[in-house]
């Protein structure tokens, strides 16, 4: 029986630009995927709690505020301490090359720079969730 | 598969009008603007029908303000250069804006980092990993004292971008000035204070609808009162085309947006008259060079038609929308950087060729970080350029008369004059907010647009085509991440040094306040006088209105 | 710790993936959801449904916090419709119910139709069923947005709520009857818009009890500004107050446990029936019979009805 798969897309910490989310959101859902949709605003310890109650694969995490090396981490940190290290993270928006080597050690799978085609995005939650 | 998927609105392109299939994945071309707007292959005099220029234009500086809001537009002012900066601590942001006015720039520009914008302390939980990220971090009066250190508050005007606490920066402002002895009348500025867009498209807010637009209100009473040369509100557009709407949609919610505030604060008993003259706008000038200049010609005919006509305003200063333009944030690309001066440029160009009042040029490193020191000269050095060398300043509105620029202006009137009444029908901003619609119909644009640059039907130099290998490389502006706790221990002693006693009885007067209908502005200044921190205040509102969450509307 | 066990202690990880496991229709979960039945039955099950864009989910989310105040452990199934398109599909419903992410003892579940009509998925029963086992005092089951179809939730549920708030186009208009029937409350939400009154008076009819007279409770809320939420709770702890009579009680045990095993009968029935068109040579038979017109459609259904291994 093959599974469906199911993501999380979600904003962390104060930013609000939820355009890049939200096409995600709707990108995975013409992918075949069950979509969880945070909303705005969330701590990291608000999705670290999504994740598990709804036994997501992943988690998409987008942020535009540059506060991603305090926020992602936070949020693979929690994910792990609930107990599911299955869950695999992944995130994008304004983030700098350089930053990534440090999110990746980070408990984060992949980081998405800005320009990224959907496909590629989407191809590579196929095969890595 | 000759179609392009063009919109399904106002215009889409027909089928037979395509050209034969693609050879290679590039789909045949699409004339159609960035916002998927079809355009004709010419425009004739049939385009523009019975064309009556007094109805239509006028002479610059005379209803309907199509060509203008002045009669010698640039000849007689240029417009404002005014960069948008603010990052780390206010000592960080004071050594920029010193730099700036050295530089030739004739405002400031402020922008606040993100737990400033939400009404939050650098040293809440929420703050965490965010301070000074964005923009500067300003939790107190002490903060905004540094922030315009050694800058006279009479010689310059200052623009705050902040929302939901802007009546709170508006009073640090006042409060700033005074103690630099500078009578409140005679300072100069805006602030954004715009929630309707935050709700629509930034999604920076706080409390519900109703009540933000009661503090906006407030605003606007106290500064037609006391404030006479303050720009009470910015009623903004840039905003909701950076989420991904249309130049119409940009048009039309912008527009409706400032009609429900006019209507608010004609319901609190004020004289449309003496408030609107300072009502100002702020548009984004997107890649799509003549539907920018038709949208800002559009929007002046609509706003000084709606003034006159459906509010009844009599003095010709409340007719005309006054407003800022800033380059499109979400056009630049992260591939080829430097490819971002020339997308700035043009935007920039059809700004300046639309009328705007103030101008802020994007830098080429702005979709990575906060701007360098050289990235923003070169941005300001664009504006320099577009005013000193290429002539486009020495006429007015020069495209004026041109069948197409008429045609695209009319039909920018035309469709957004249908949103504002769909909105109108839904009985206001408000209520149309609270069913989501704009957020939605944004929403709706946005993914259309991705989709669109996906097969390639709208093109991003850099990003689906002429893709280059290799990165260039870019200094990046790198925030000091110390800064969170500096400001932790300065809030600390702050609070231990105020007067916590005097400083208490006016946060009762301010919670009174909230709670009641009395104006909120002259309990707010009190509160800063004494040093009552921006979350105090703002945990004051929240605990009287209601904390807004993110319906999270697709 | 077994999984039924961890379960019963509340466990979020083993129940969420369990529930996973159902809604990807793992055969083994089956024999966890066995062992946790006896633990099943005590929670209180309310249903919420109504046209899309009426405010349920905020609803919901003002109704747990008033559980939560009450210091009640409070489970939530939400179901959003599944794309026919894609077979994908946005869950948005808990957006609106965001402040209690960071409470423990809420738990909330997004499902997908995933093709099933009724306005729930498949696996709504044995989600509710593994959260009455998991010790939540209270369910709350959030529907899909219906006016038009048949919904299962009545059967599932002790009380229903029918939420409606004005502007919806035609308002009451596209409620169909046999939504308005089976509602236990009324609710109309964004009561501070103009029309809400008219909205409440065009209900006045369907409140109207067929059989005993009583009229229904109709509620007006307004859960921006959270209004009329104590007249809500309090309608709506009278209801489930019924529930202290035993026959009152028996006959929705009855009511929802008929729904269940007719459901999941059902759904067998279907599955069987499709694999013998695939796999059994007498069902292929009559397949070409019907095609070569040596039998009538309604002949081979007797037939089939005769040759399905019921196992």
């Amino acid at each position: 029986m093959k599974r469906k798969k199911r993501i999380l897309v979600g904003k962390v910490g104060l930013d609000g630009h939820d355009r890049g989310a939200k096409i995600l959101a709707r990108a995975f859902r013409d992918a075949g995927f069950e979509v969880v949709y945070s909303g705005l605003h969330q701590t990291p310890e608000m999705i670290a709690n999504m994740a598990i109650q709804e036994a997501v694969d992943g988690v998409g995490l987008s942020l535009l505020s540059g506060a991603h090396n305090h926020l992602f981490p936070e949020v693979a940190r929690l994910i792990k301490e609930k107990g599911a290290d299955n869950i695999v993270i992944f995130g994008g928006g304004t983030i700098p090359d350089k930053d990534v080597a440090f999110l990746k050690e980070s408990g984060i799978s992949e980081i998405f720079l800005p320009g990224t085609s959907l496909d590629i995005i989407i191809n590579w939650a196929d095969n890595n969730l | 598969m000759g179609d392009c998927n063009c919109r399904k609105g106002a215009n889409p392109c027909k089928p037979e009008e395509q050209k034969a299939p693609p050879k290679d994945k590039h789909p045949p071309r699409c004339y159609t603007t960035v916002s998927d707007q079809k355009i004709e292959q010419i425009y004739t005099p049939t385009d523009i029908g019975s064309f009556n220029y007094d109805e239509k234009l006028g002479a610059p500086g005379e209803y309907p303000f199509t060509r203008g809001v002045h009669n010698t537009m640039y000849r007689g002012r240029v417009w404002t250069k005014r960069m948008f900066a603010g990052f780390g601590s206010a000592k960080d942001t004071n050594q920029r804006y010193h730099f700036l006015l050295n530089q030739g720039q004739t405002g400031l520009s402020v922008a606040f980092d993100f737990p400033t914008l939400m009404g939050y302390d650098s040293d809440s939980p929420m703050s965490k990993g965010e301070v000074g990220k964005c923009g500067v971090a300003i939790s107190s009066l002490a903060d905004m004292e540094m922030l315009f250190d050694g800058i006279p508050l009479d010689k310059v005007t200052t623009s705050m971008t902040i929302n939901p606490p802007a009546a709170i920066l508006l009073a640090m402002y006042i409060v700033t000035a005074e103690k630099q002895g500078i009578d409140r009348n005679k300072i100069g500025g805006t602030i954004q204070n715009d929630m309707l867009k935050e709700f629509i498209a930034q999604k920076t807010f706080m409390c519900p609808p109703k009540e933000s637009v009661r503090l906006i209100v407030d605003t606007i009473e106290f500064c037609t009162k006391e404030v006479p040369k303050w720009n009470t509100i910015s009623i903004s557009g840039y905003h909701i085309r950076e989420a991904g709407s249309t130049a119409i949609q940009e048009l039309a919610f912008t527009l409706r947006d400032g009609m429900e505030y006019v209507e608010k604060a004609i319901e609190r008993g004020l004289d449309v008259d003496d408030f609107a003259p300072r009502l100002s706008f702020f548009f984004n000038a997107h890649m799509d060079f003549f539907e920018e200049i038709a949208k800002y010609r559009a929007a002046r005919r609509i706003w000084a038609k709606t003034m006159k006509e459906r509010f009844g305003a009599k003095n010709p200063r409340s007719w005309m929308l006054r407003f800022h333009t800033q380059t499109a944030g979400c056009s630049l690309t992260a591939q080829q950087p430097y490819n971002n001066v020339v997308r700035t440029a043009y935007q920039g160009m059809s700004a300046v060729l639309g009328g705007t009042q103030s101008l802020h040029t994007n830098s080429l490193d702005e979709v990575l970080a906060l701007p360098t020191e050289e990235a923003v000269t070169i941005a300001l050095r664009t504006q320099q350029i577009i005013e000193e060398e290429t002539g486009v300043i020495n006429t007015i509105d020069p495209l004026a008369g041109s069948y197409f620029i008429e045609a695209l202006t009319d039909k920018m009137e035309a469709e957004a004059m249908k949103y504002i009444e769909t909105i109108d029908k839904m009985g206001g901003m408000v209520a149309a907010i609270e069913r989501g619609y704009p957020q939605k119909e944004i929403a709706d644009a946005a993914y259309h647009y991705q989709k669109q640059v996906e097969k390639n039907e709208k093109i991003v130099v850099g990003v689906n085509k002429y893709i280059q290998d290799g990165k260039l490389p870019i200094d990046l502006l790198e925030i000091d991440p110390e800064i969170e706790i500096k400001r932790n221990e300065n809030l600390k002693k702050l609070r231990n040094t105020r007067n916590n006693s005097k400083l208490n009885e006016t946060m009762a007067g301010l919670k009174k306040a909230a709670e009641g209908s009395e104006n909120m502005m002259p309990h707010i200044i009190n509160a800063v006088r004494e040093y009552a921190t921006l979350q105090e205040i703002c945990d004051v509102m929240r605990g009287a209105w209601g904390v807004y969450r993110d319906p999270g509307y697709f | 710790m077994s999984i039924a066990d961890k379960i019963k202690s509340g466990d979020i990880l083993t129940m969420s993936r369990l529930i996973r496991d159902i809604d990807d229709g793992m055969p083994e979960a089956e024999i966890t959801l066995q062992k946790l039945f006896k633990h099943s039955g005590d929670s209180k099950i309310l249903g919420i449904t109504g046209l899309p864009g009426a405010g349920k989910s905020t609803l919901t989310s003002l109704l747990i916090s008033y559980y939560r105040k009450q210091n009640k452990r409070v489970g939530v199934v939400a179901v959003d419709p599944t794309s026919p398109f894609s077979g994908g599909a946005i869950l948005g419903d808990r957006i609106r119910m965001q402040e209690h992410n960071a409470d423990s003892d809420v738990f909330i579940k997004s499902v997908a139709t995933r093709g099933s009509f009724g306005g729930l998925s498949k696996s709504v029963v044995d989600i509710v069923r593994i959260m009455e086992a998991a010790g939540k005092d209270i369910i709350i089951i959030e529907t899909v947005g219906v006016g038009q179809d048949e919904i299962d939730v009545v059967r599932l549920a002790g009380q229903v709520l029918v939420v409606t708030a004005p502007g919806l186009g035609d308002d009451i208009q596209a409620i169909k009857a046999g939504i308005l029937e089976i509602a236990d409350i009324f609710v109309v939400n964004k009561c501070d818009l103009v029309g809400a009154e008219k909205a409440a008076s065009e209900l006045k009819d369907a409140a109207e009890d067929n059989i005993t007279g009583d009229l229904k409770p109709i509620v007006m809320t307004d859960s921006i500004h959270i209004k009329g939420i104590d007249e809500l709770t309090e309608s709506i702890d009278i209801g489930f107050d019924k529930f202290n009579n035993d026959n009152i009680k028996n006959e929705y045990l009855d009511r929802r446990y008929r729904y269940e095993i007719e459901y999941k009968v059902r759904d067998k029935l279907t599955e069987t029936i499709r694999e013998s068109f695939e796999n059994d040579p007498v069902f292929k038979d009559i397949l070409k019979a019907v095609r070569d017109k040596k039998m009538d459609p309604y002949t081979a259904v007797t037939k089939i009805m005769k040759n399905v291994k019921l196992t």
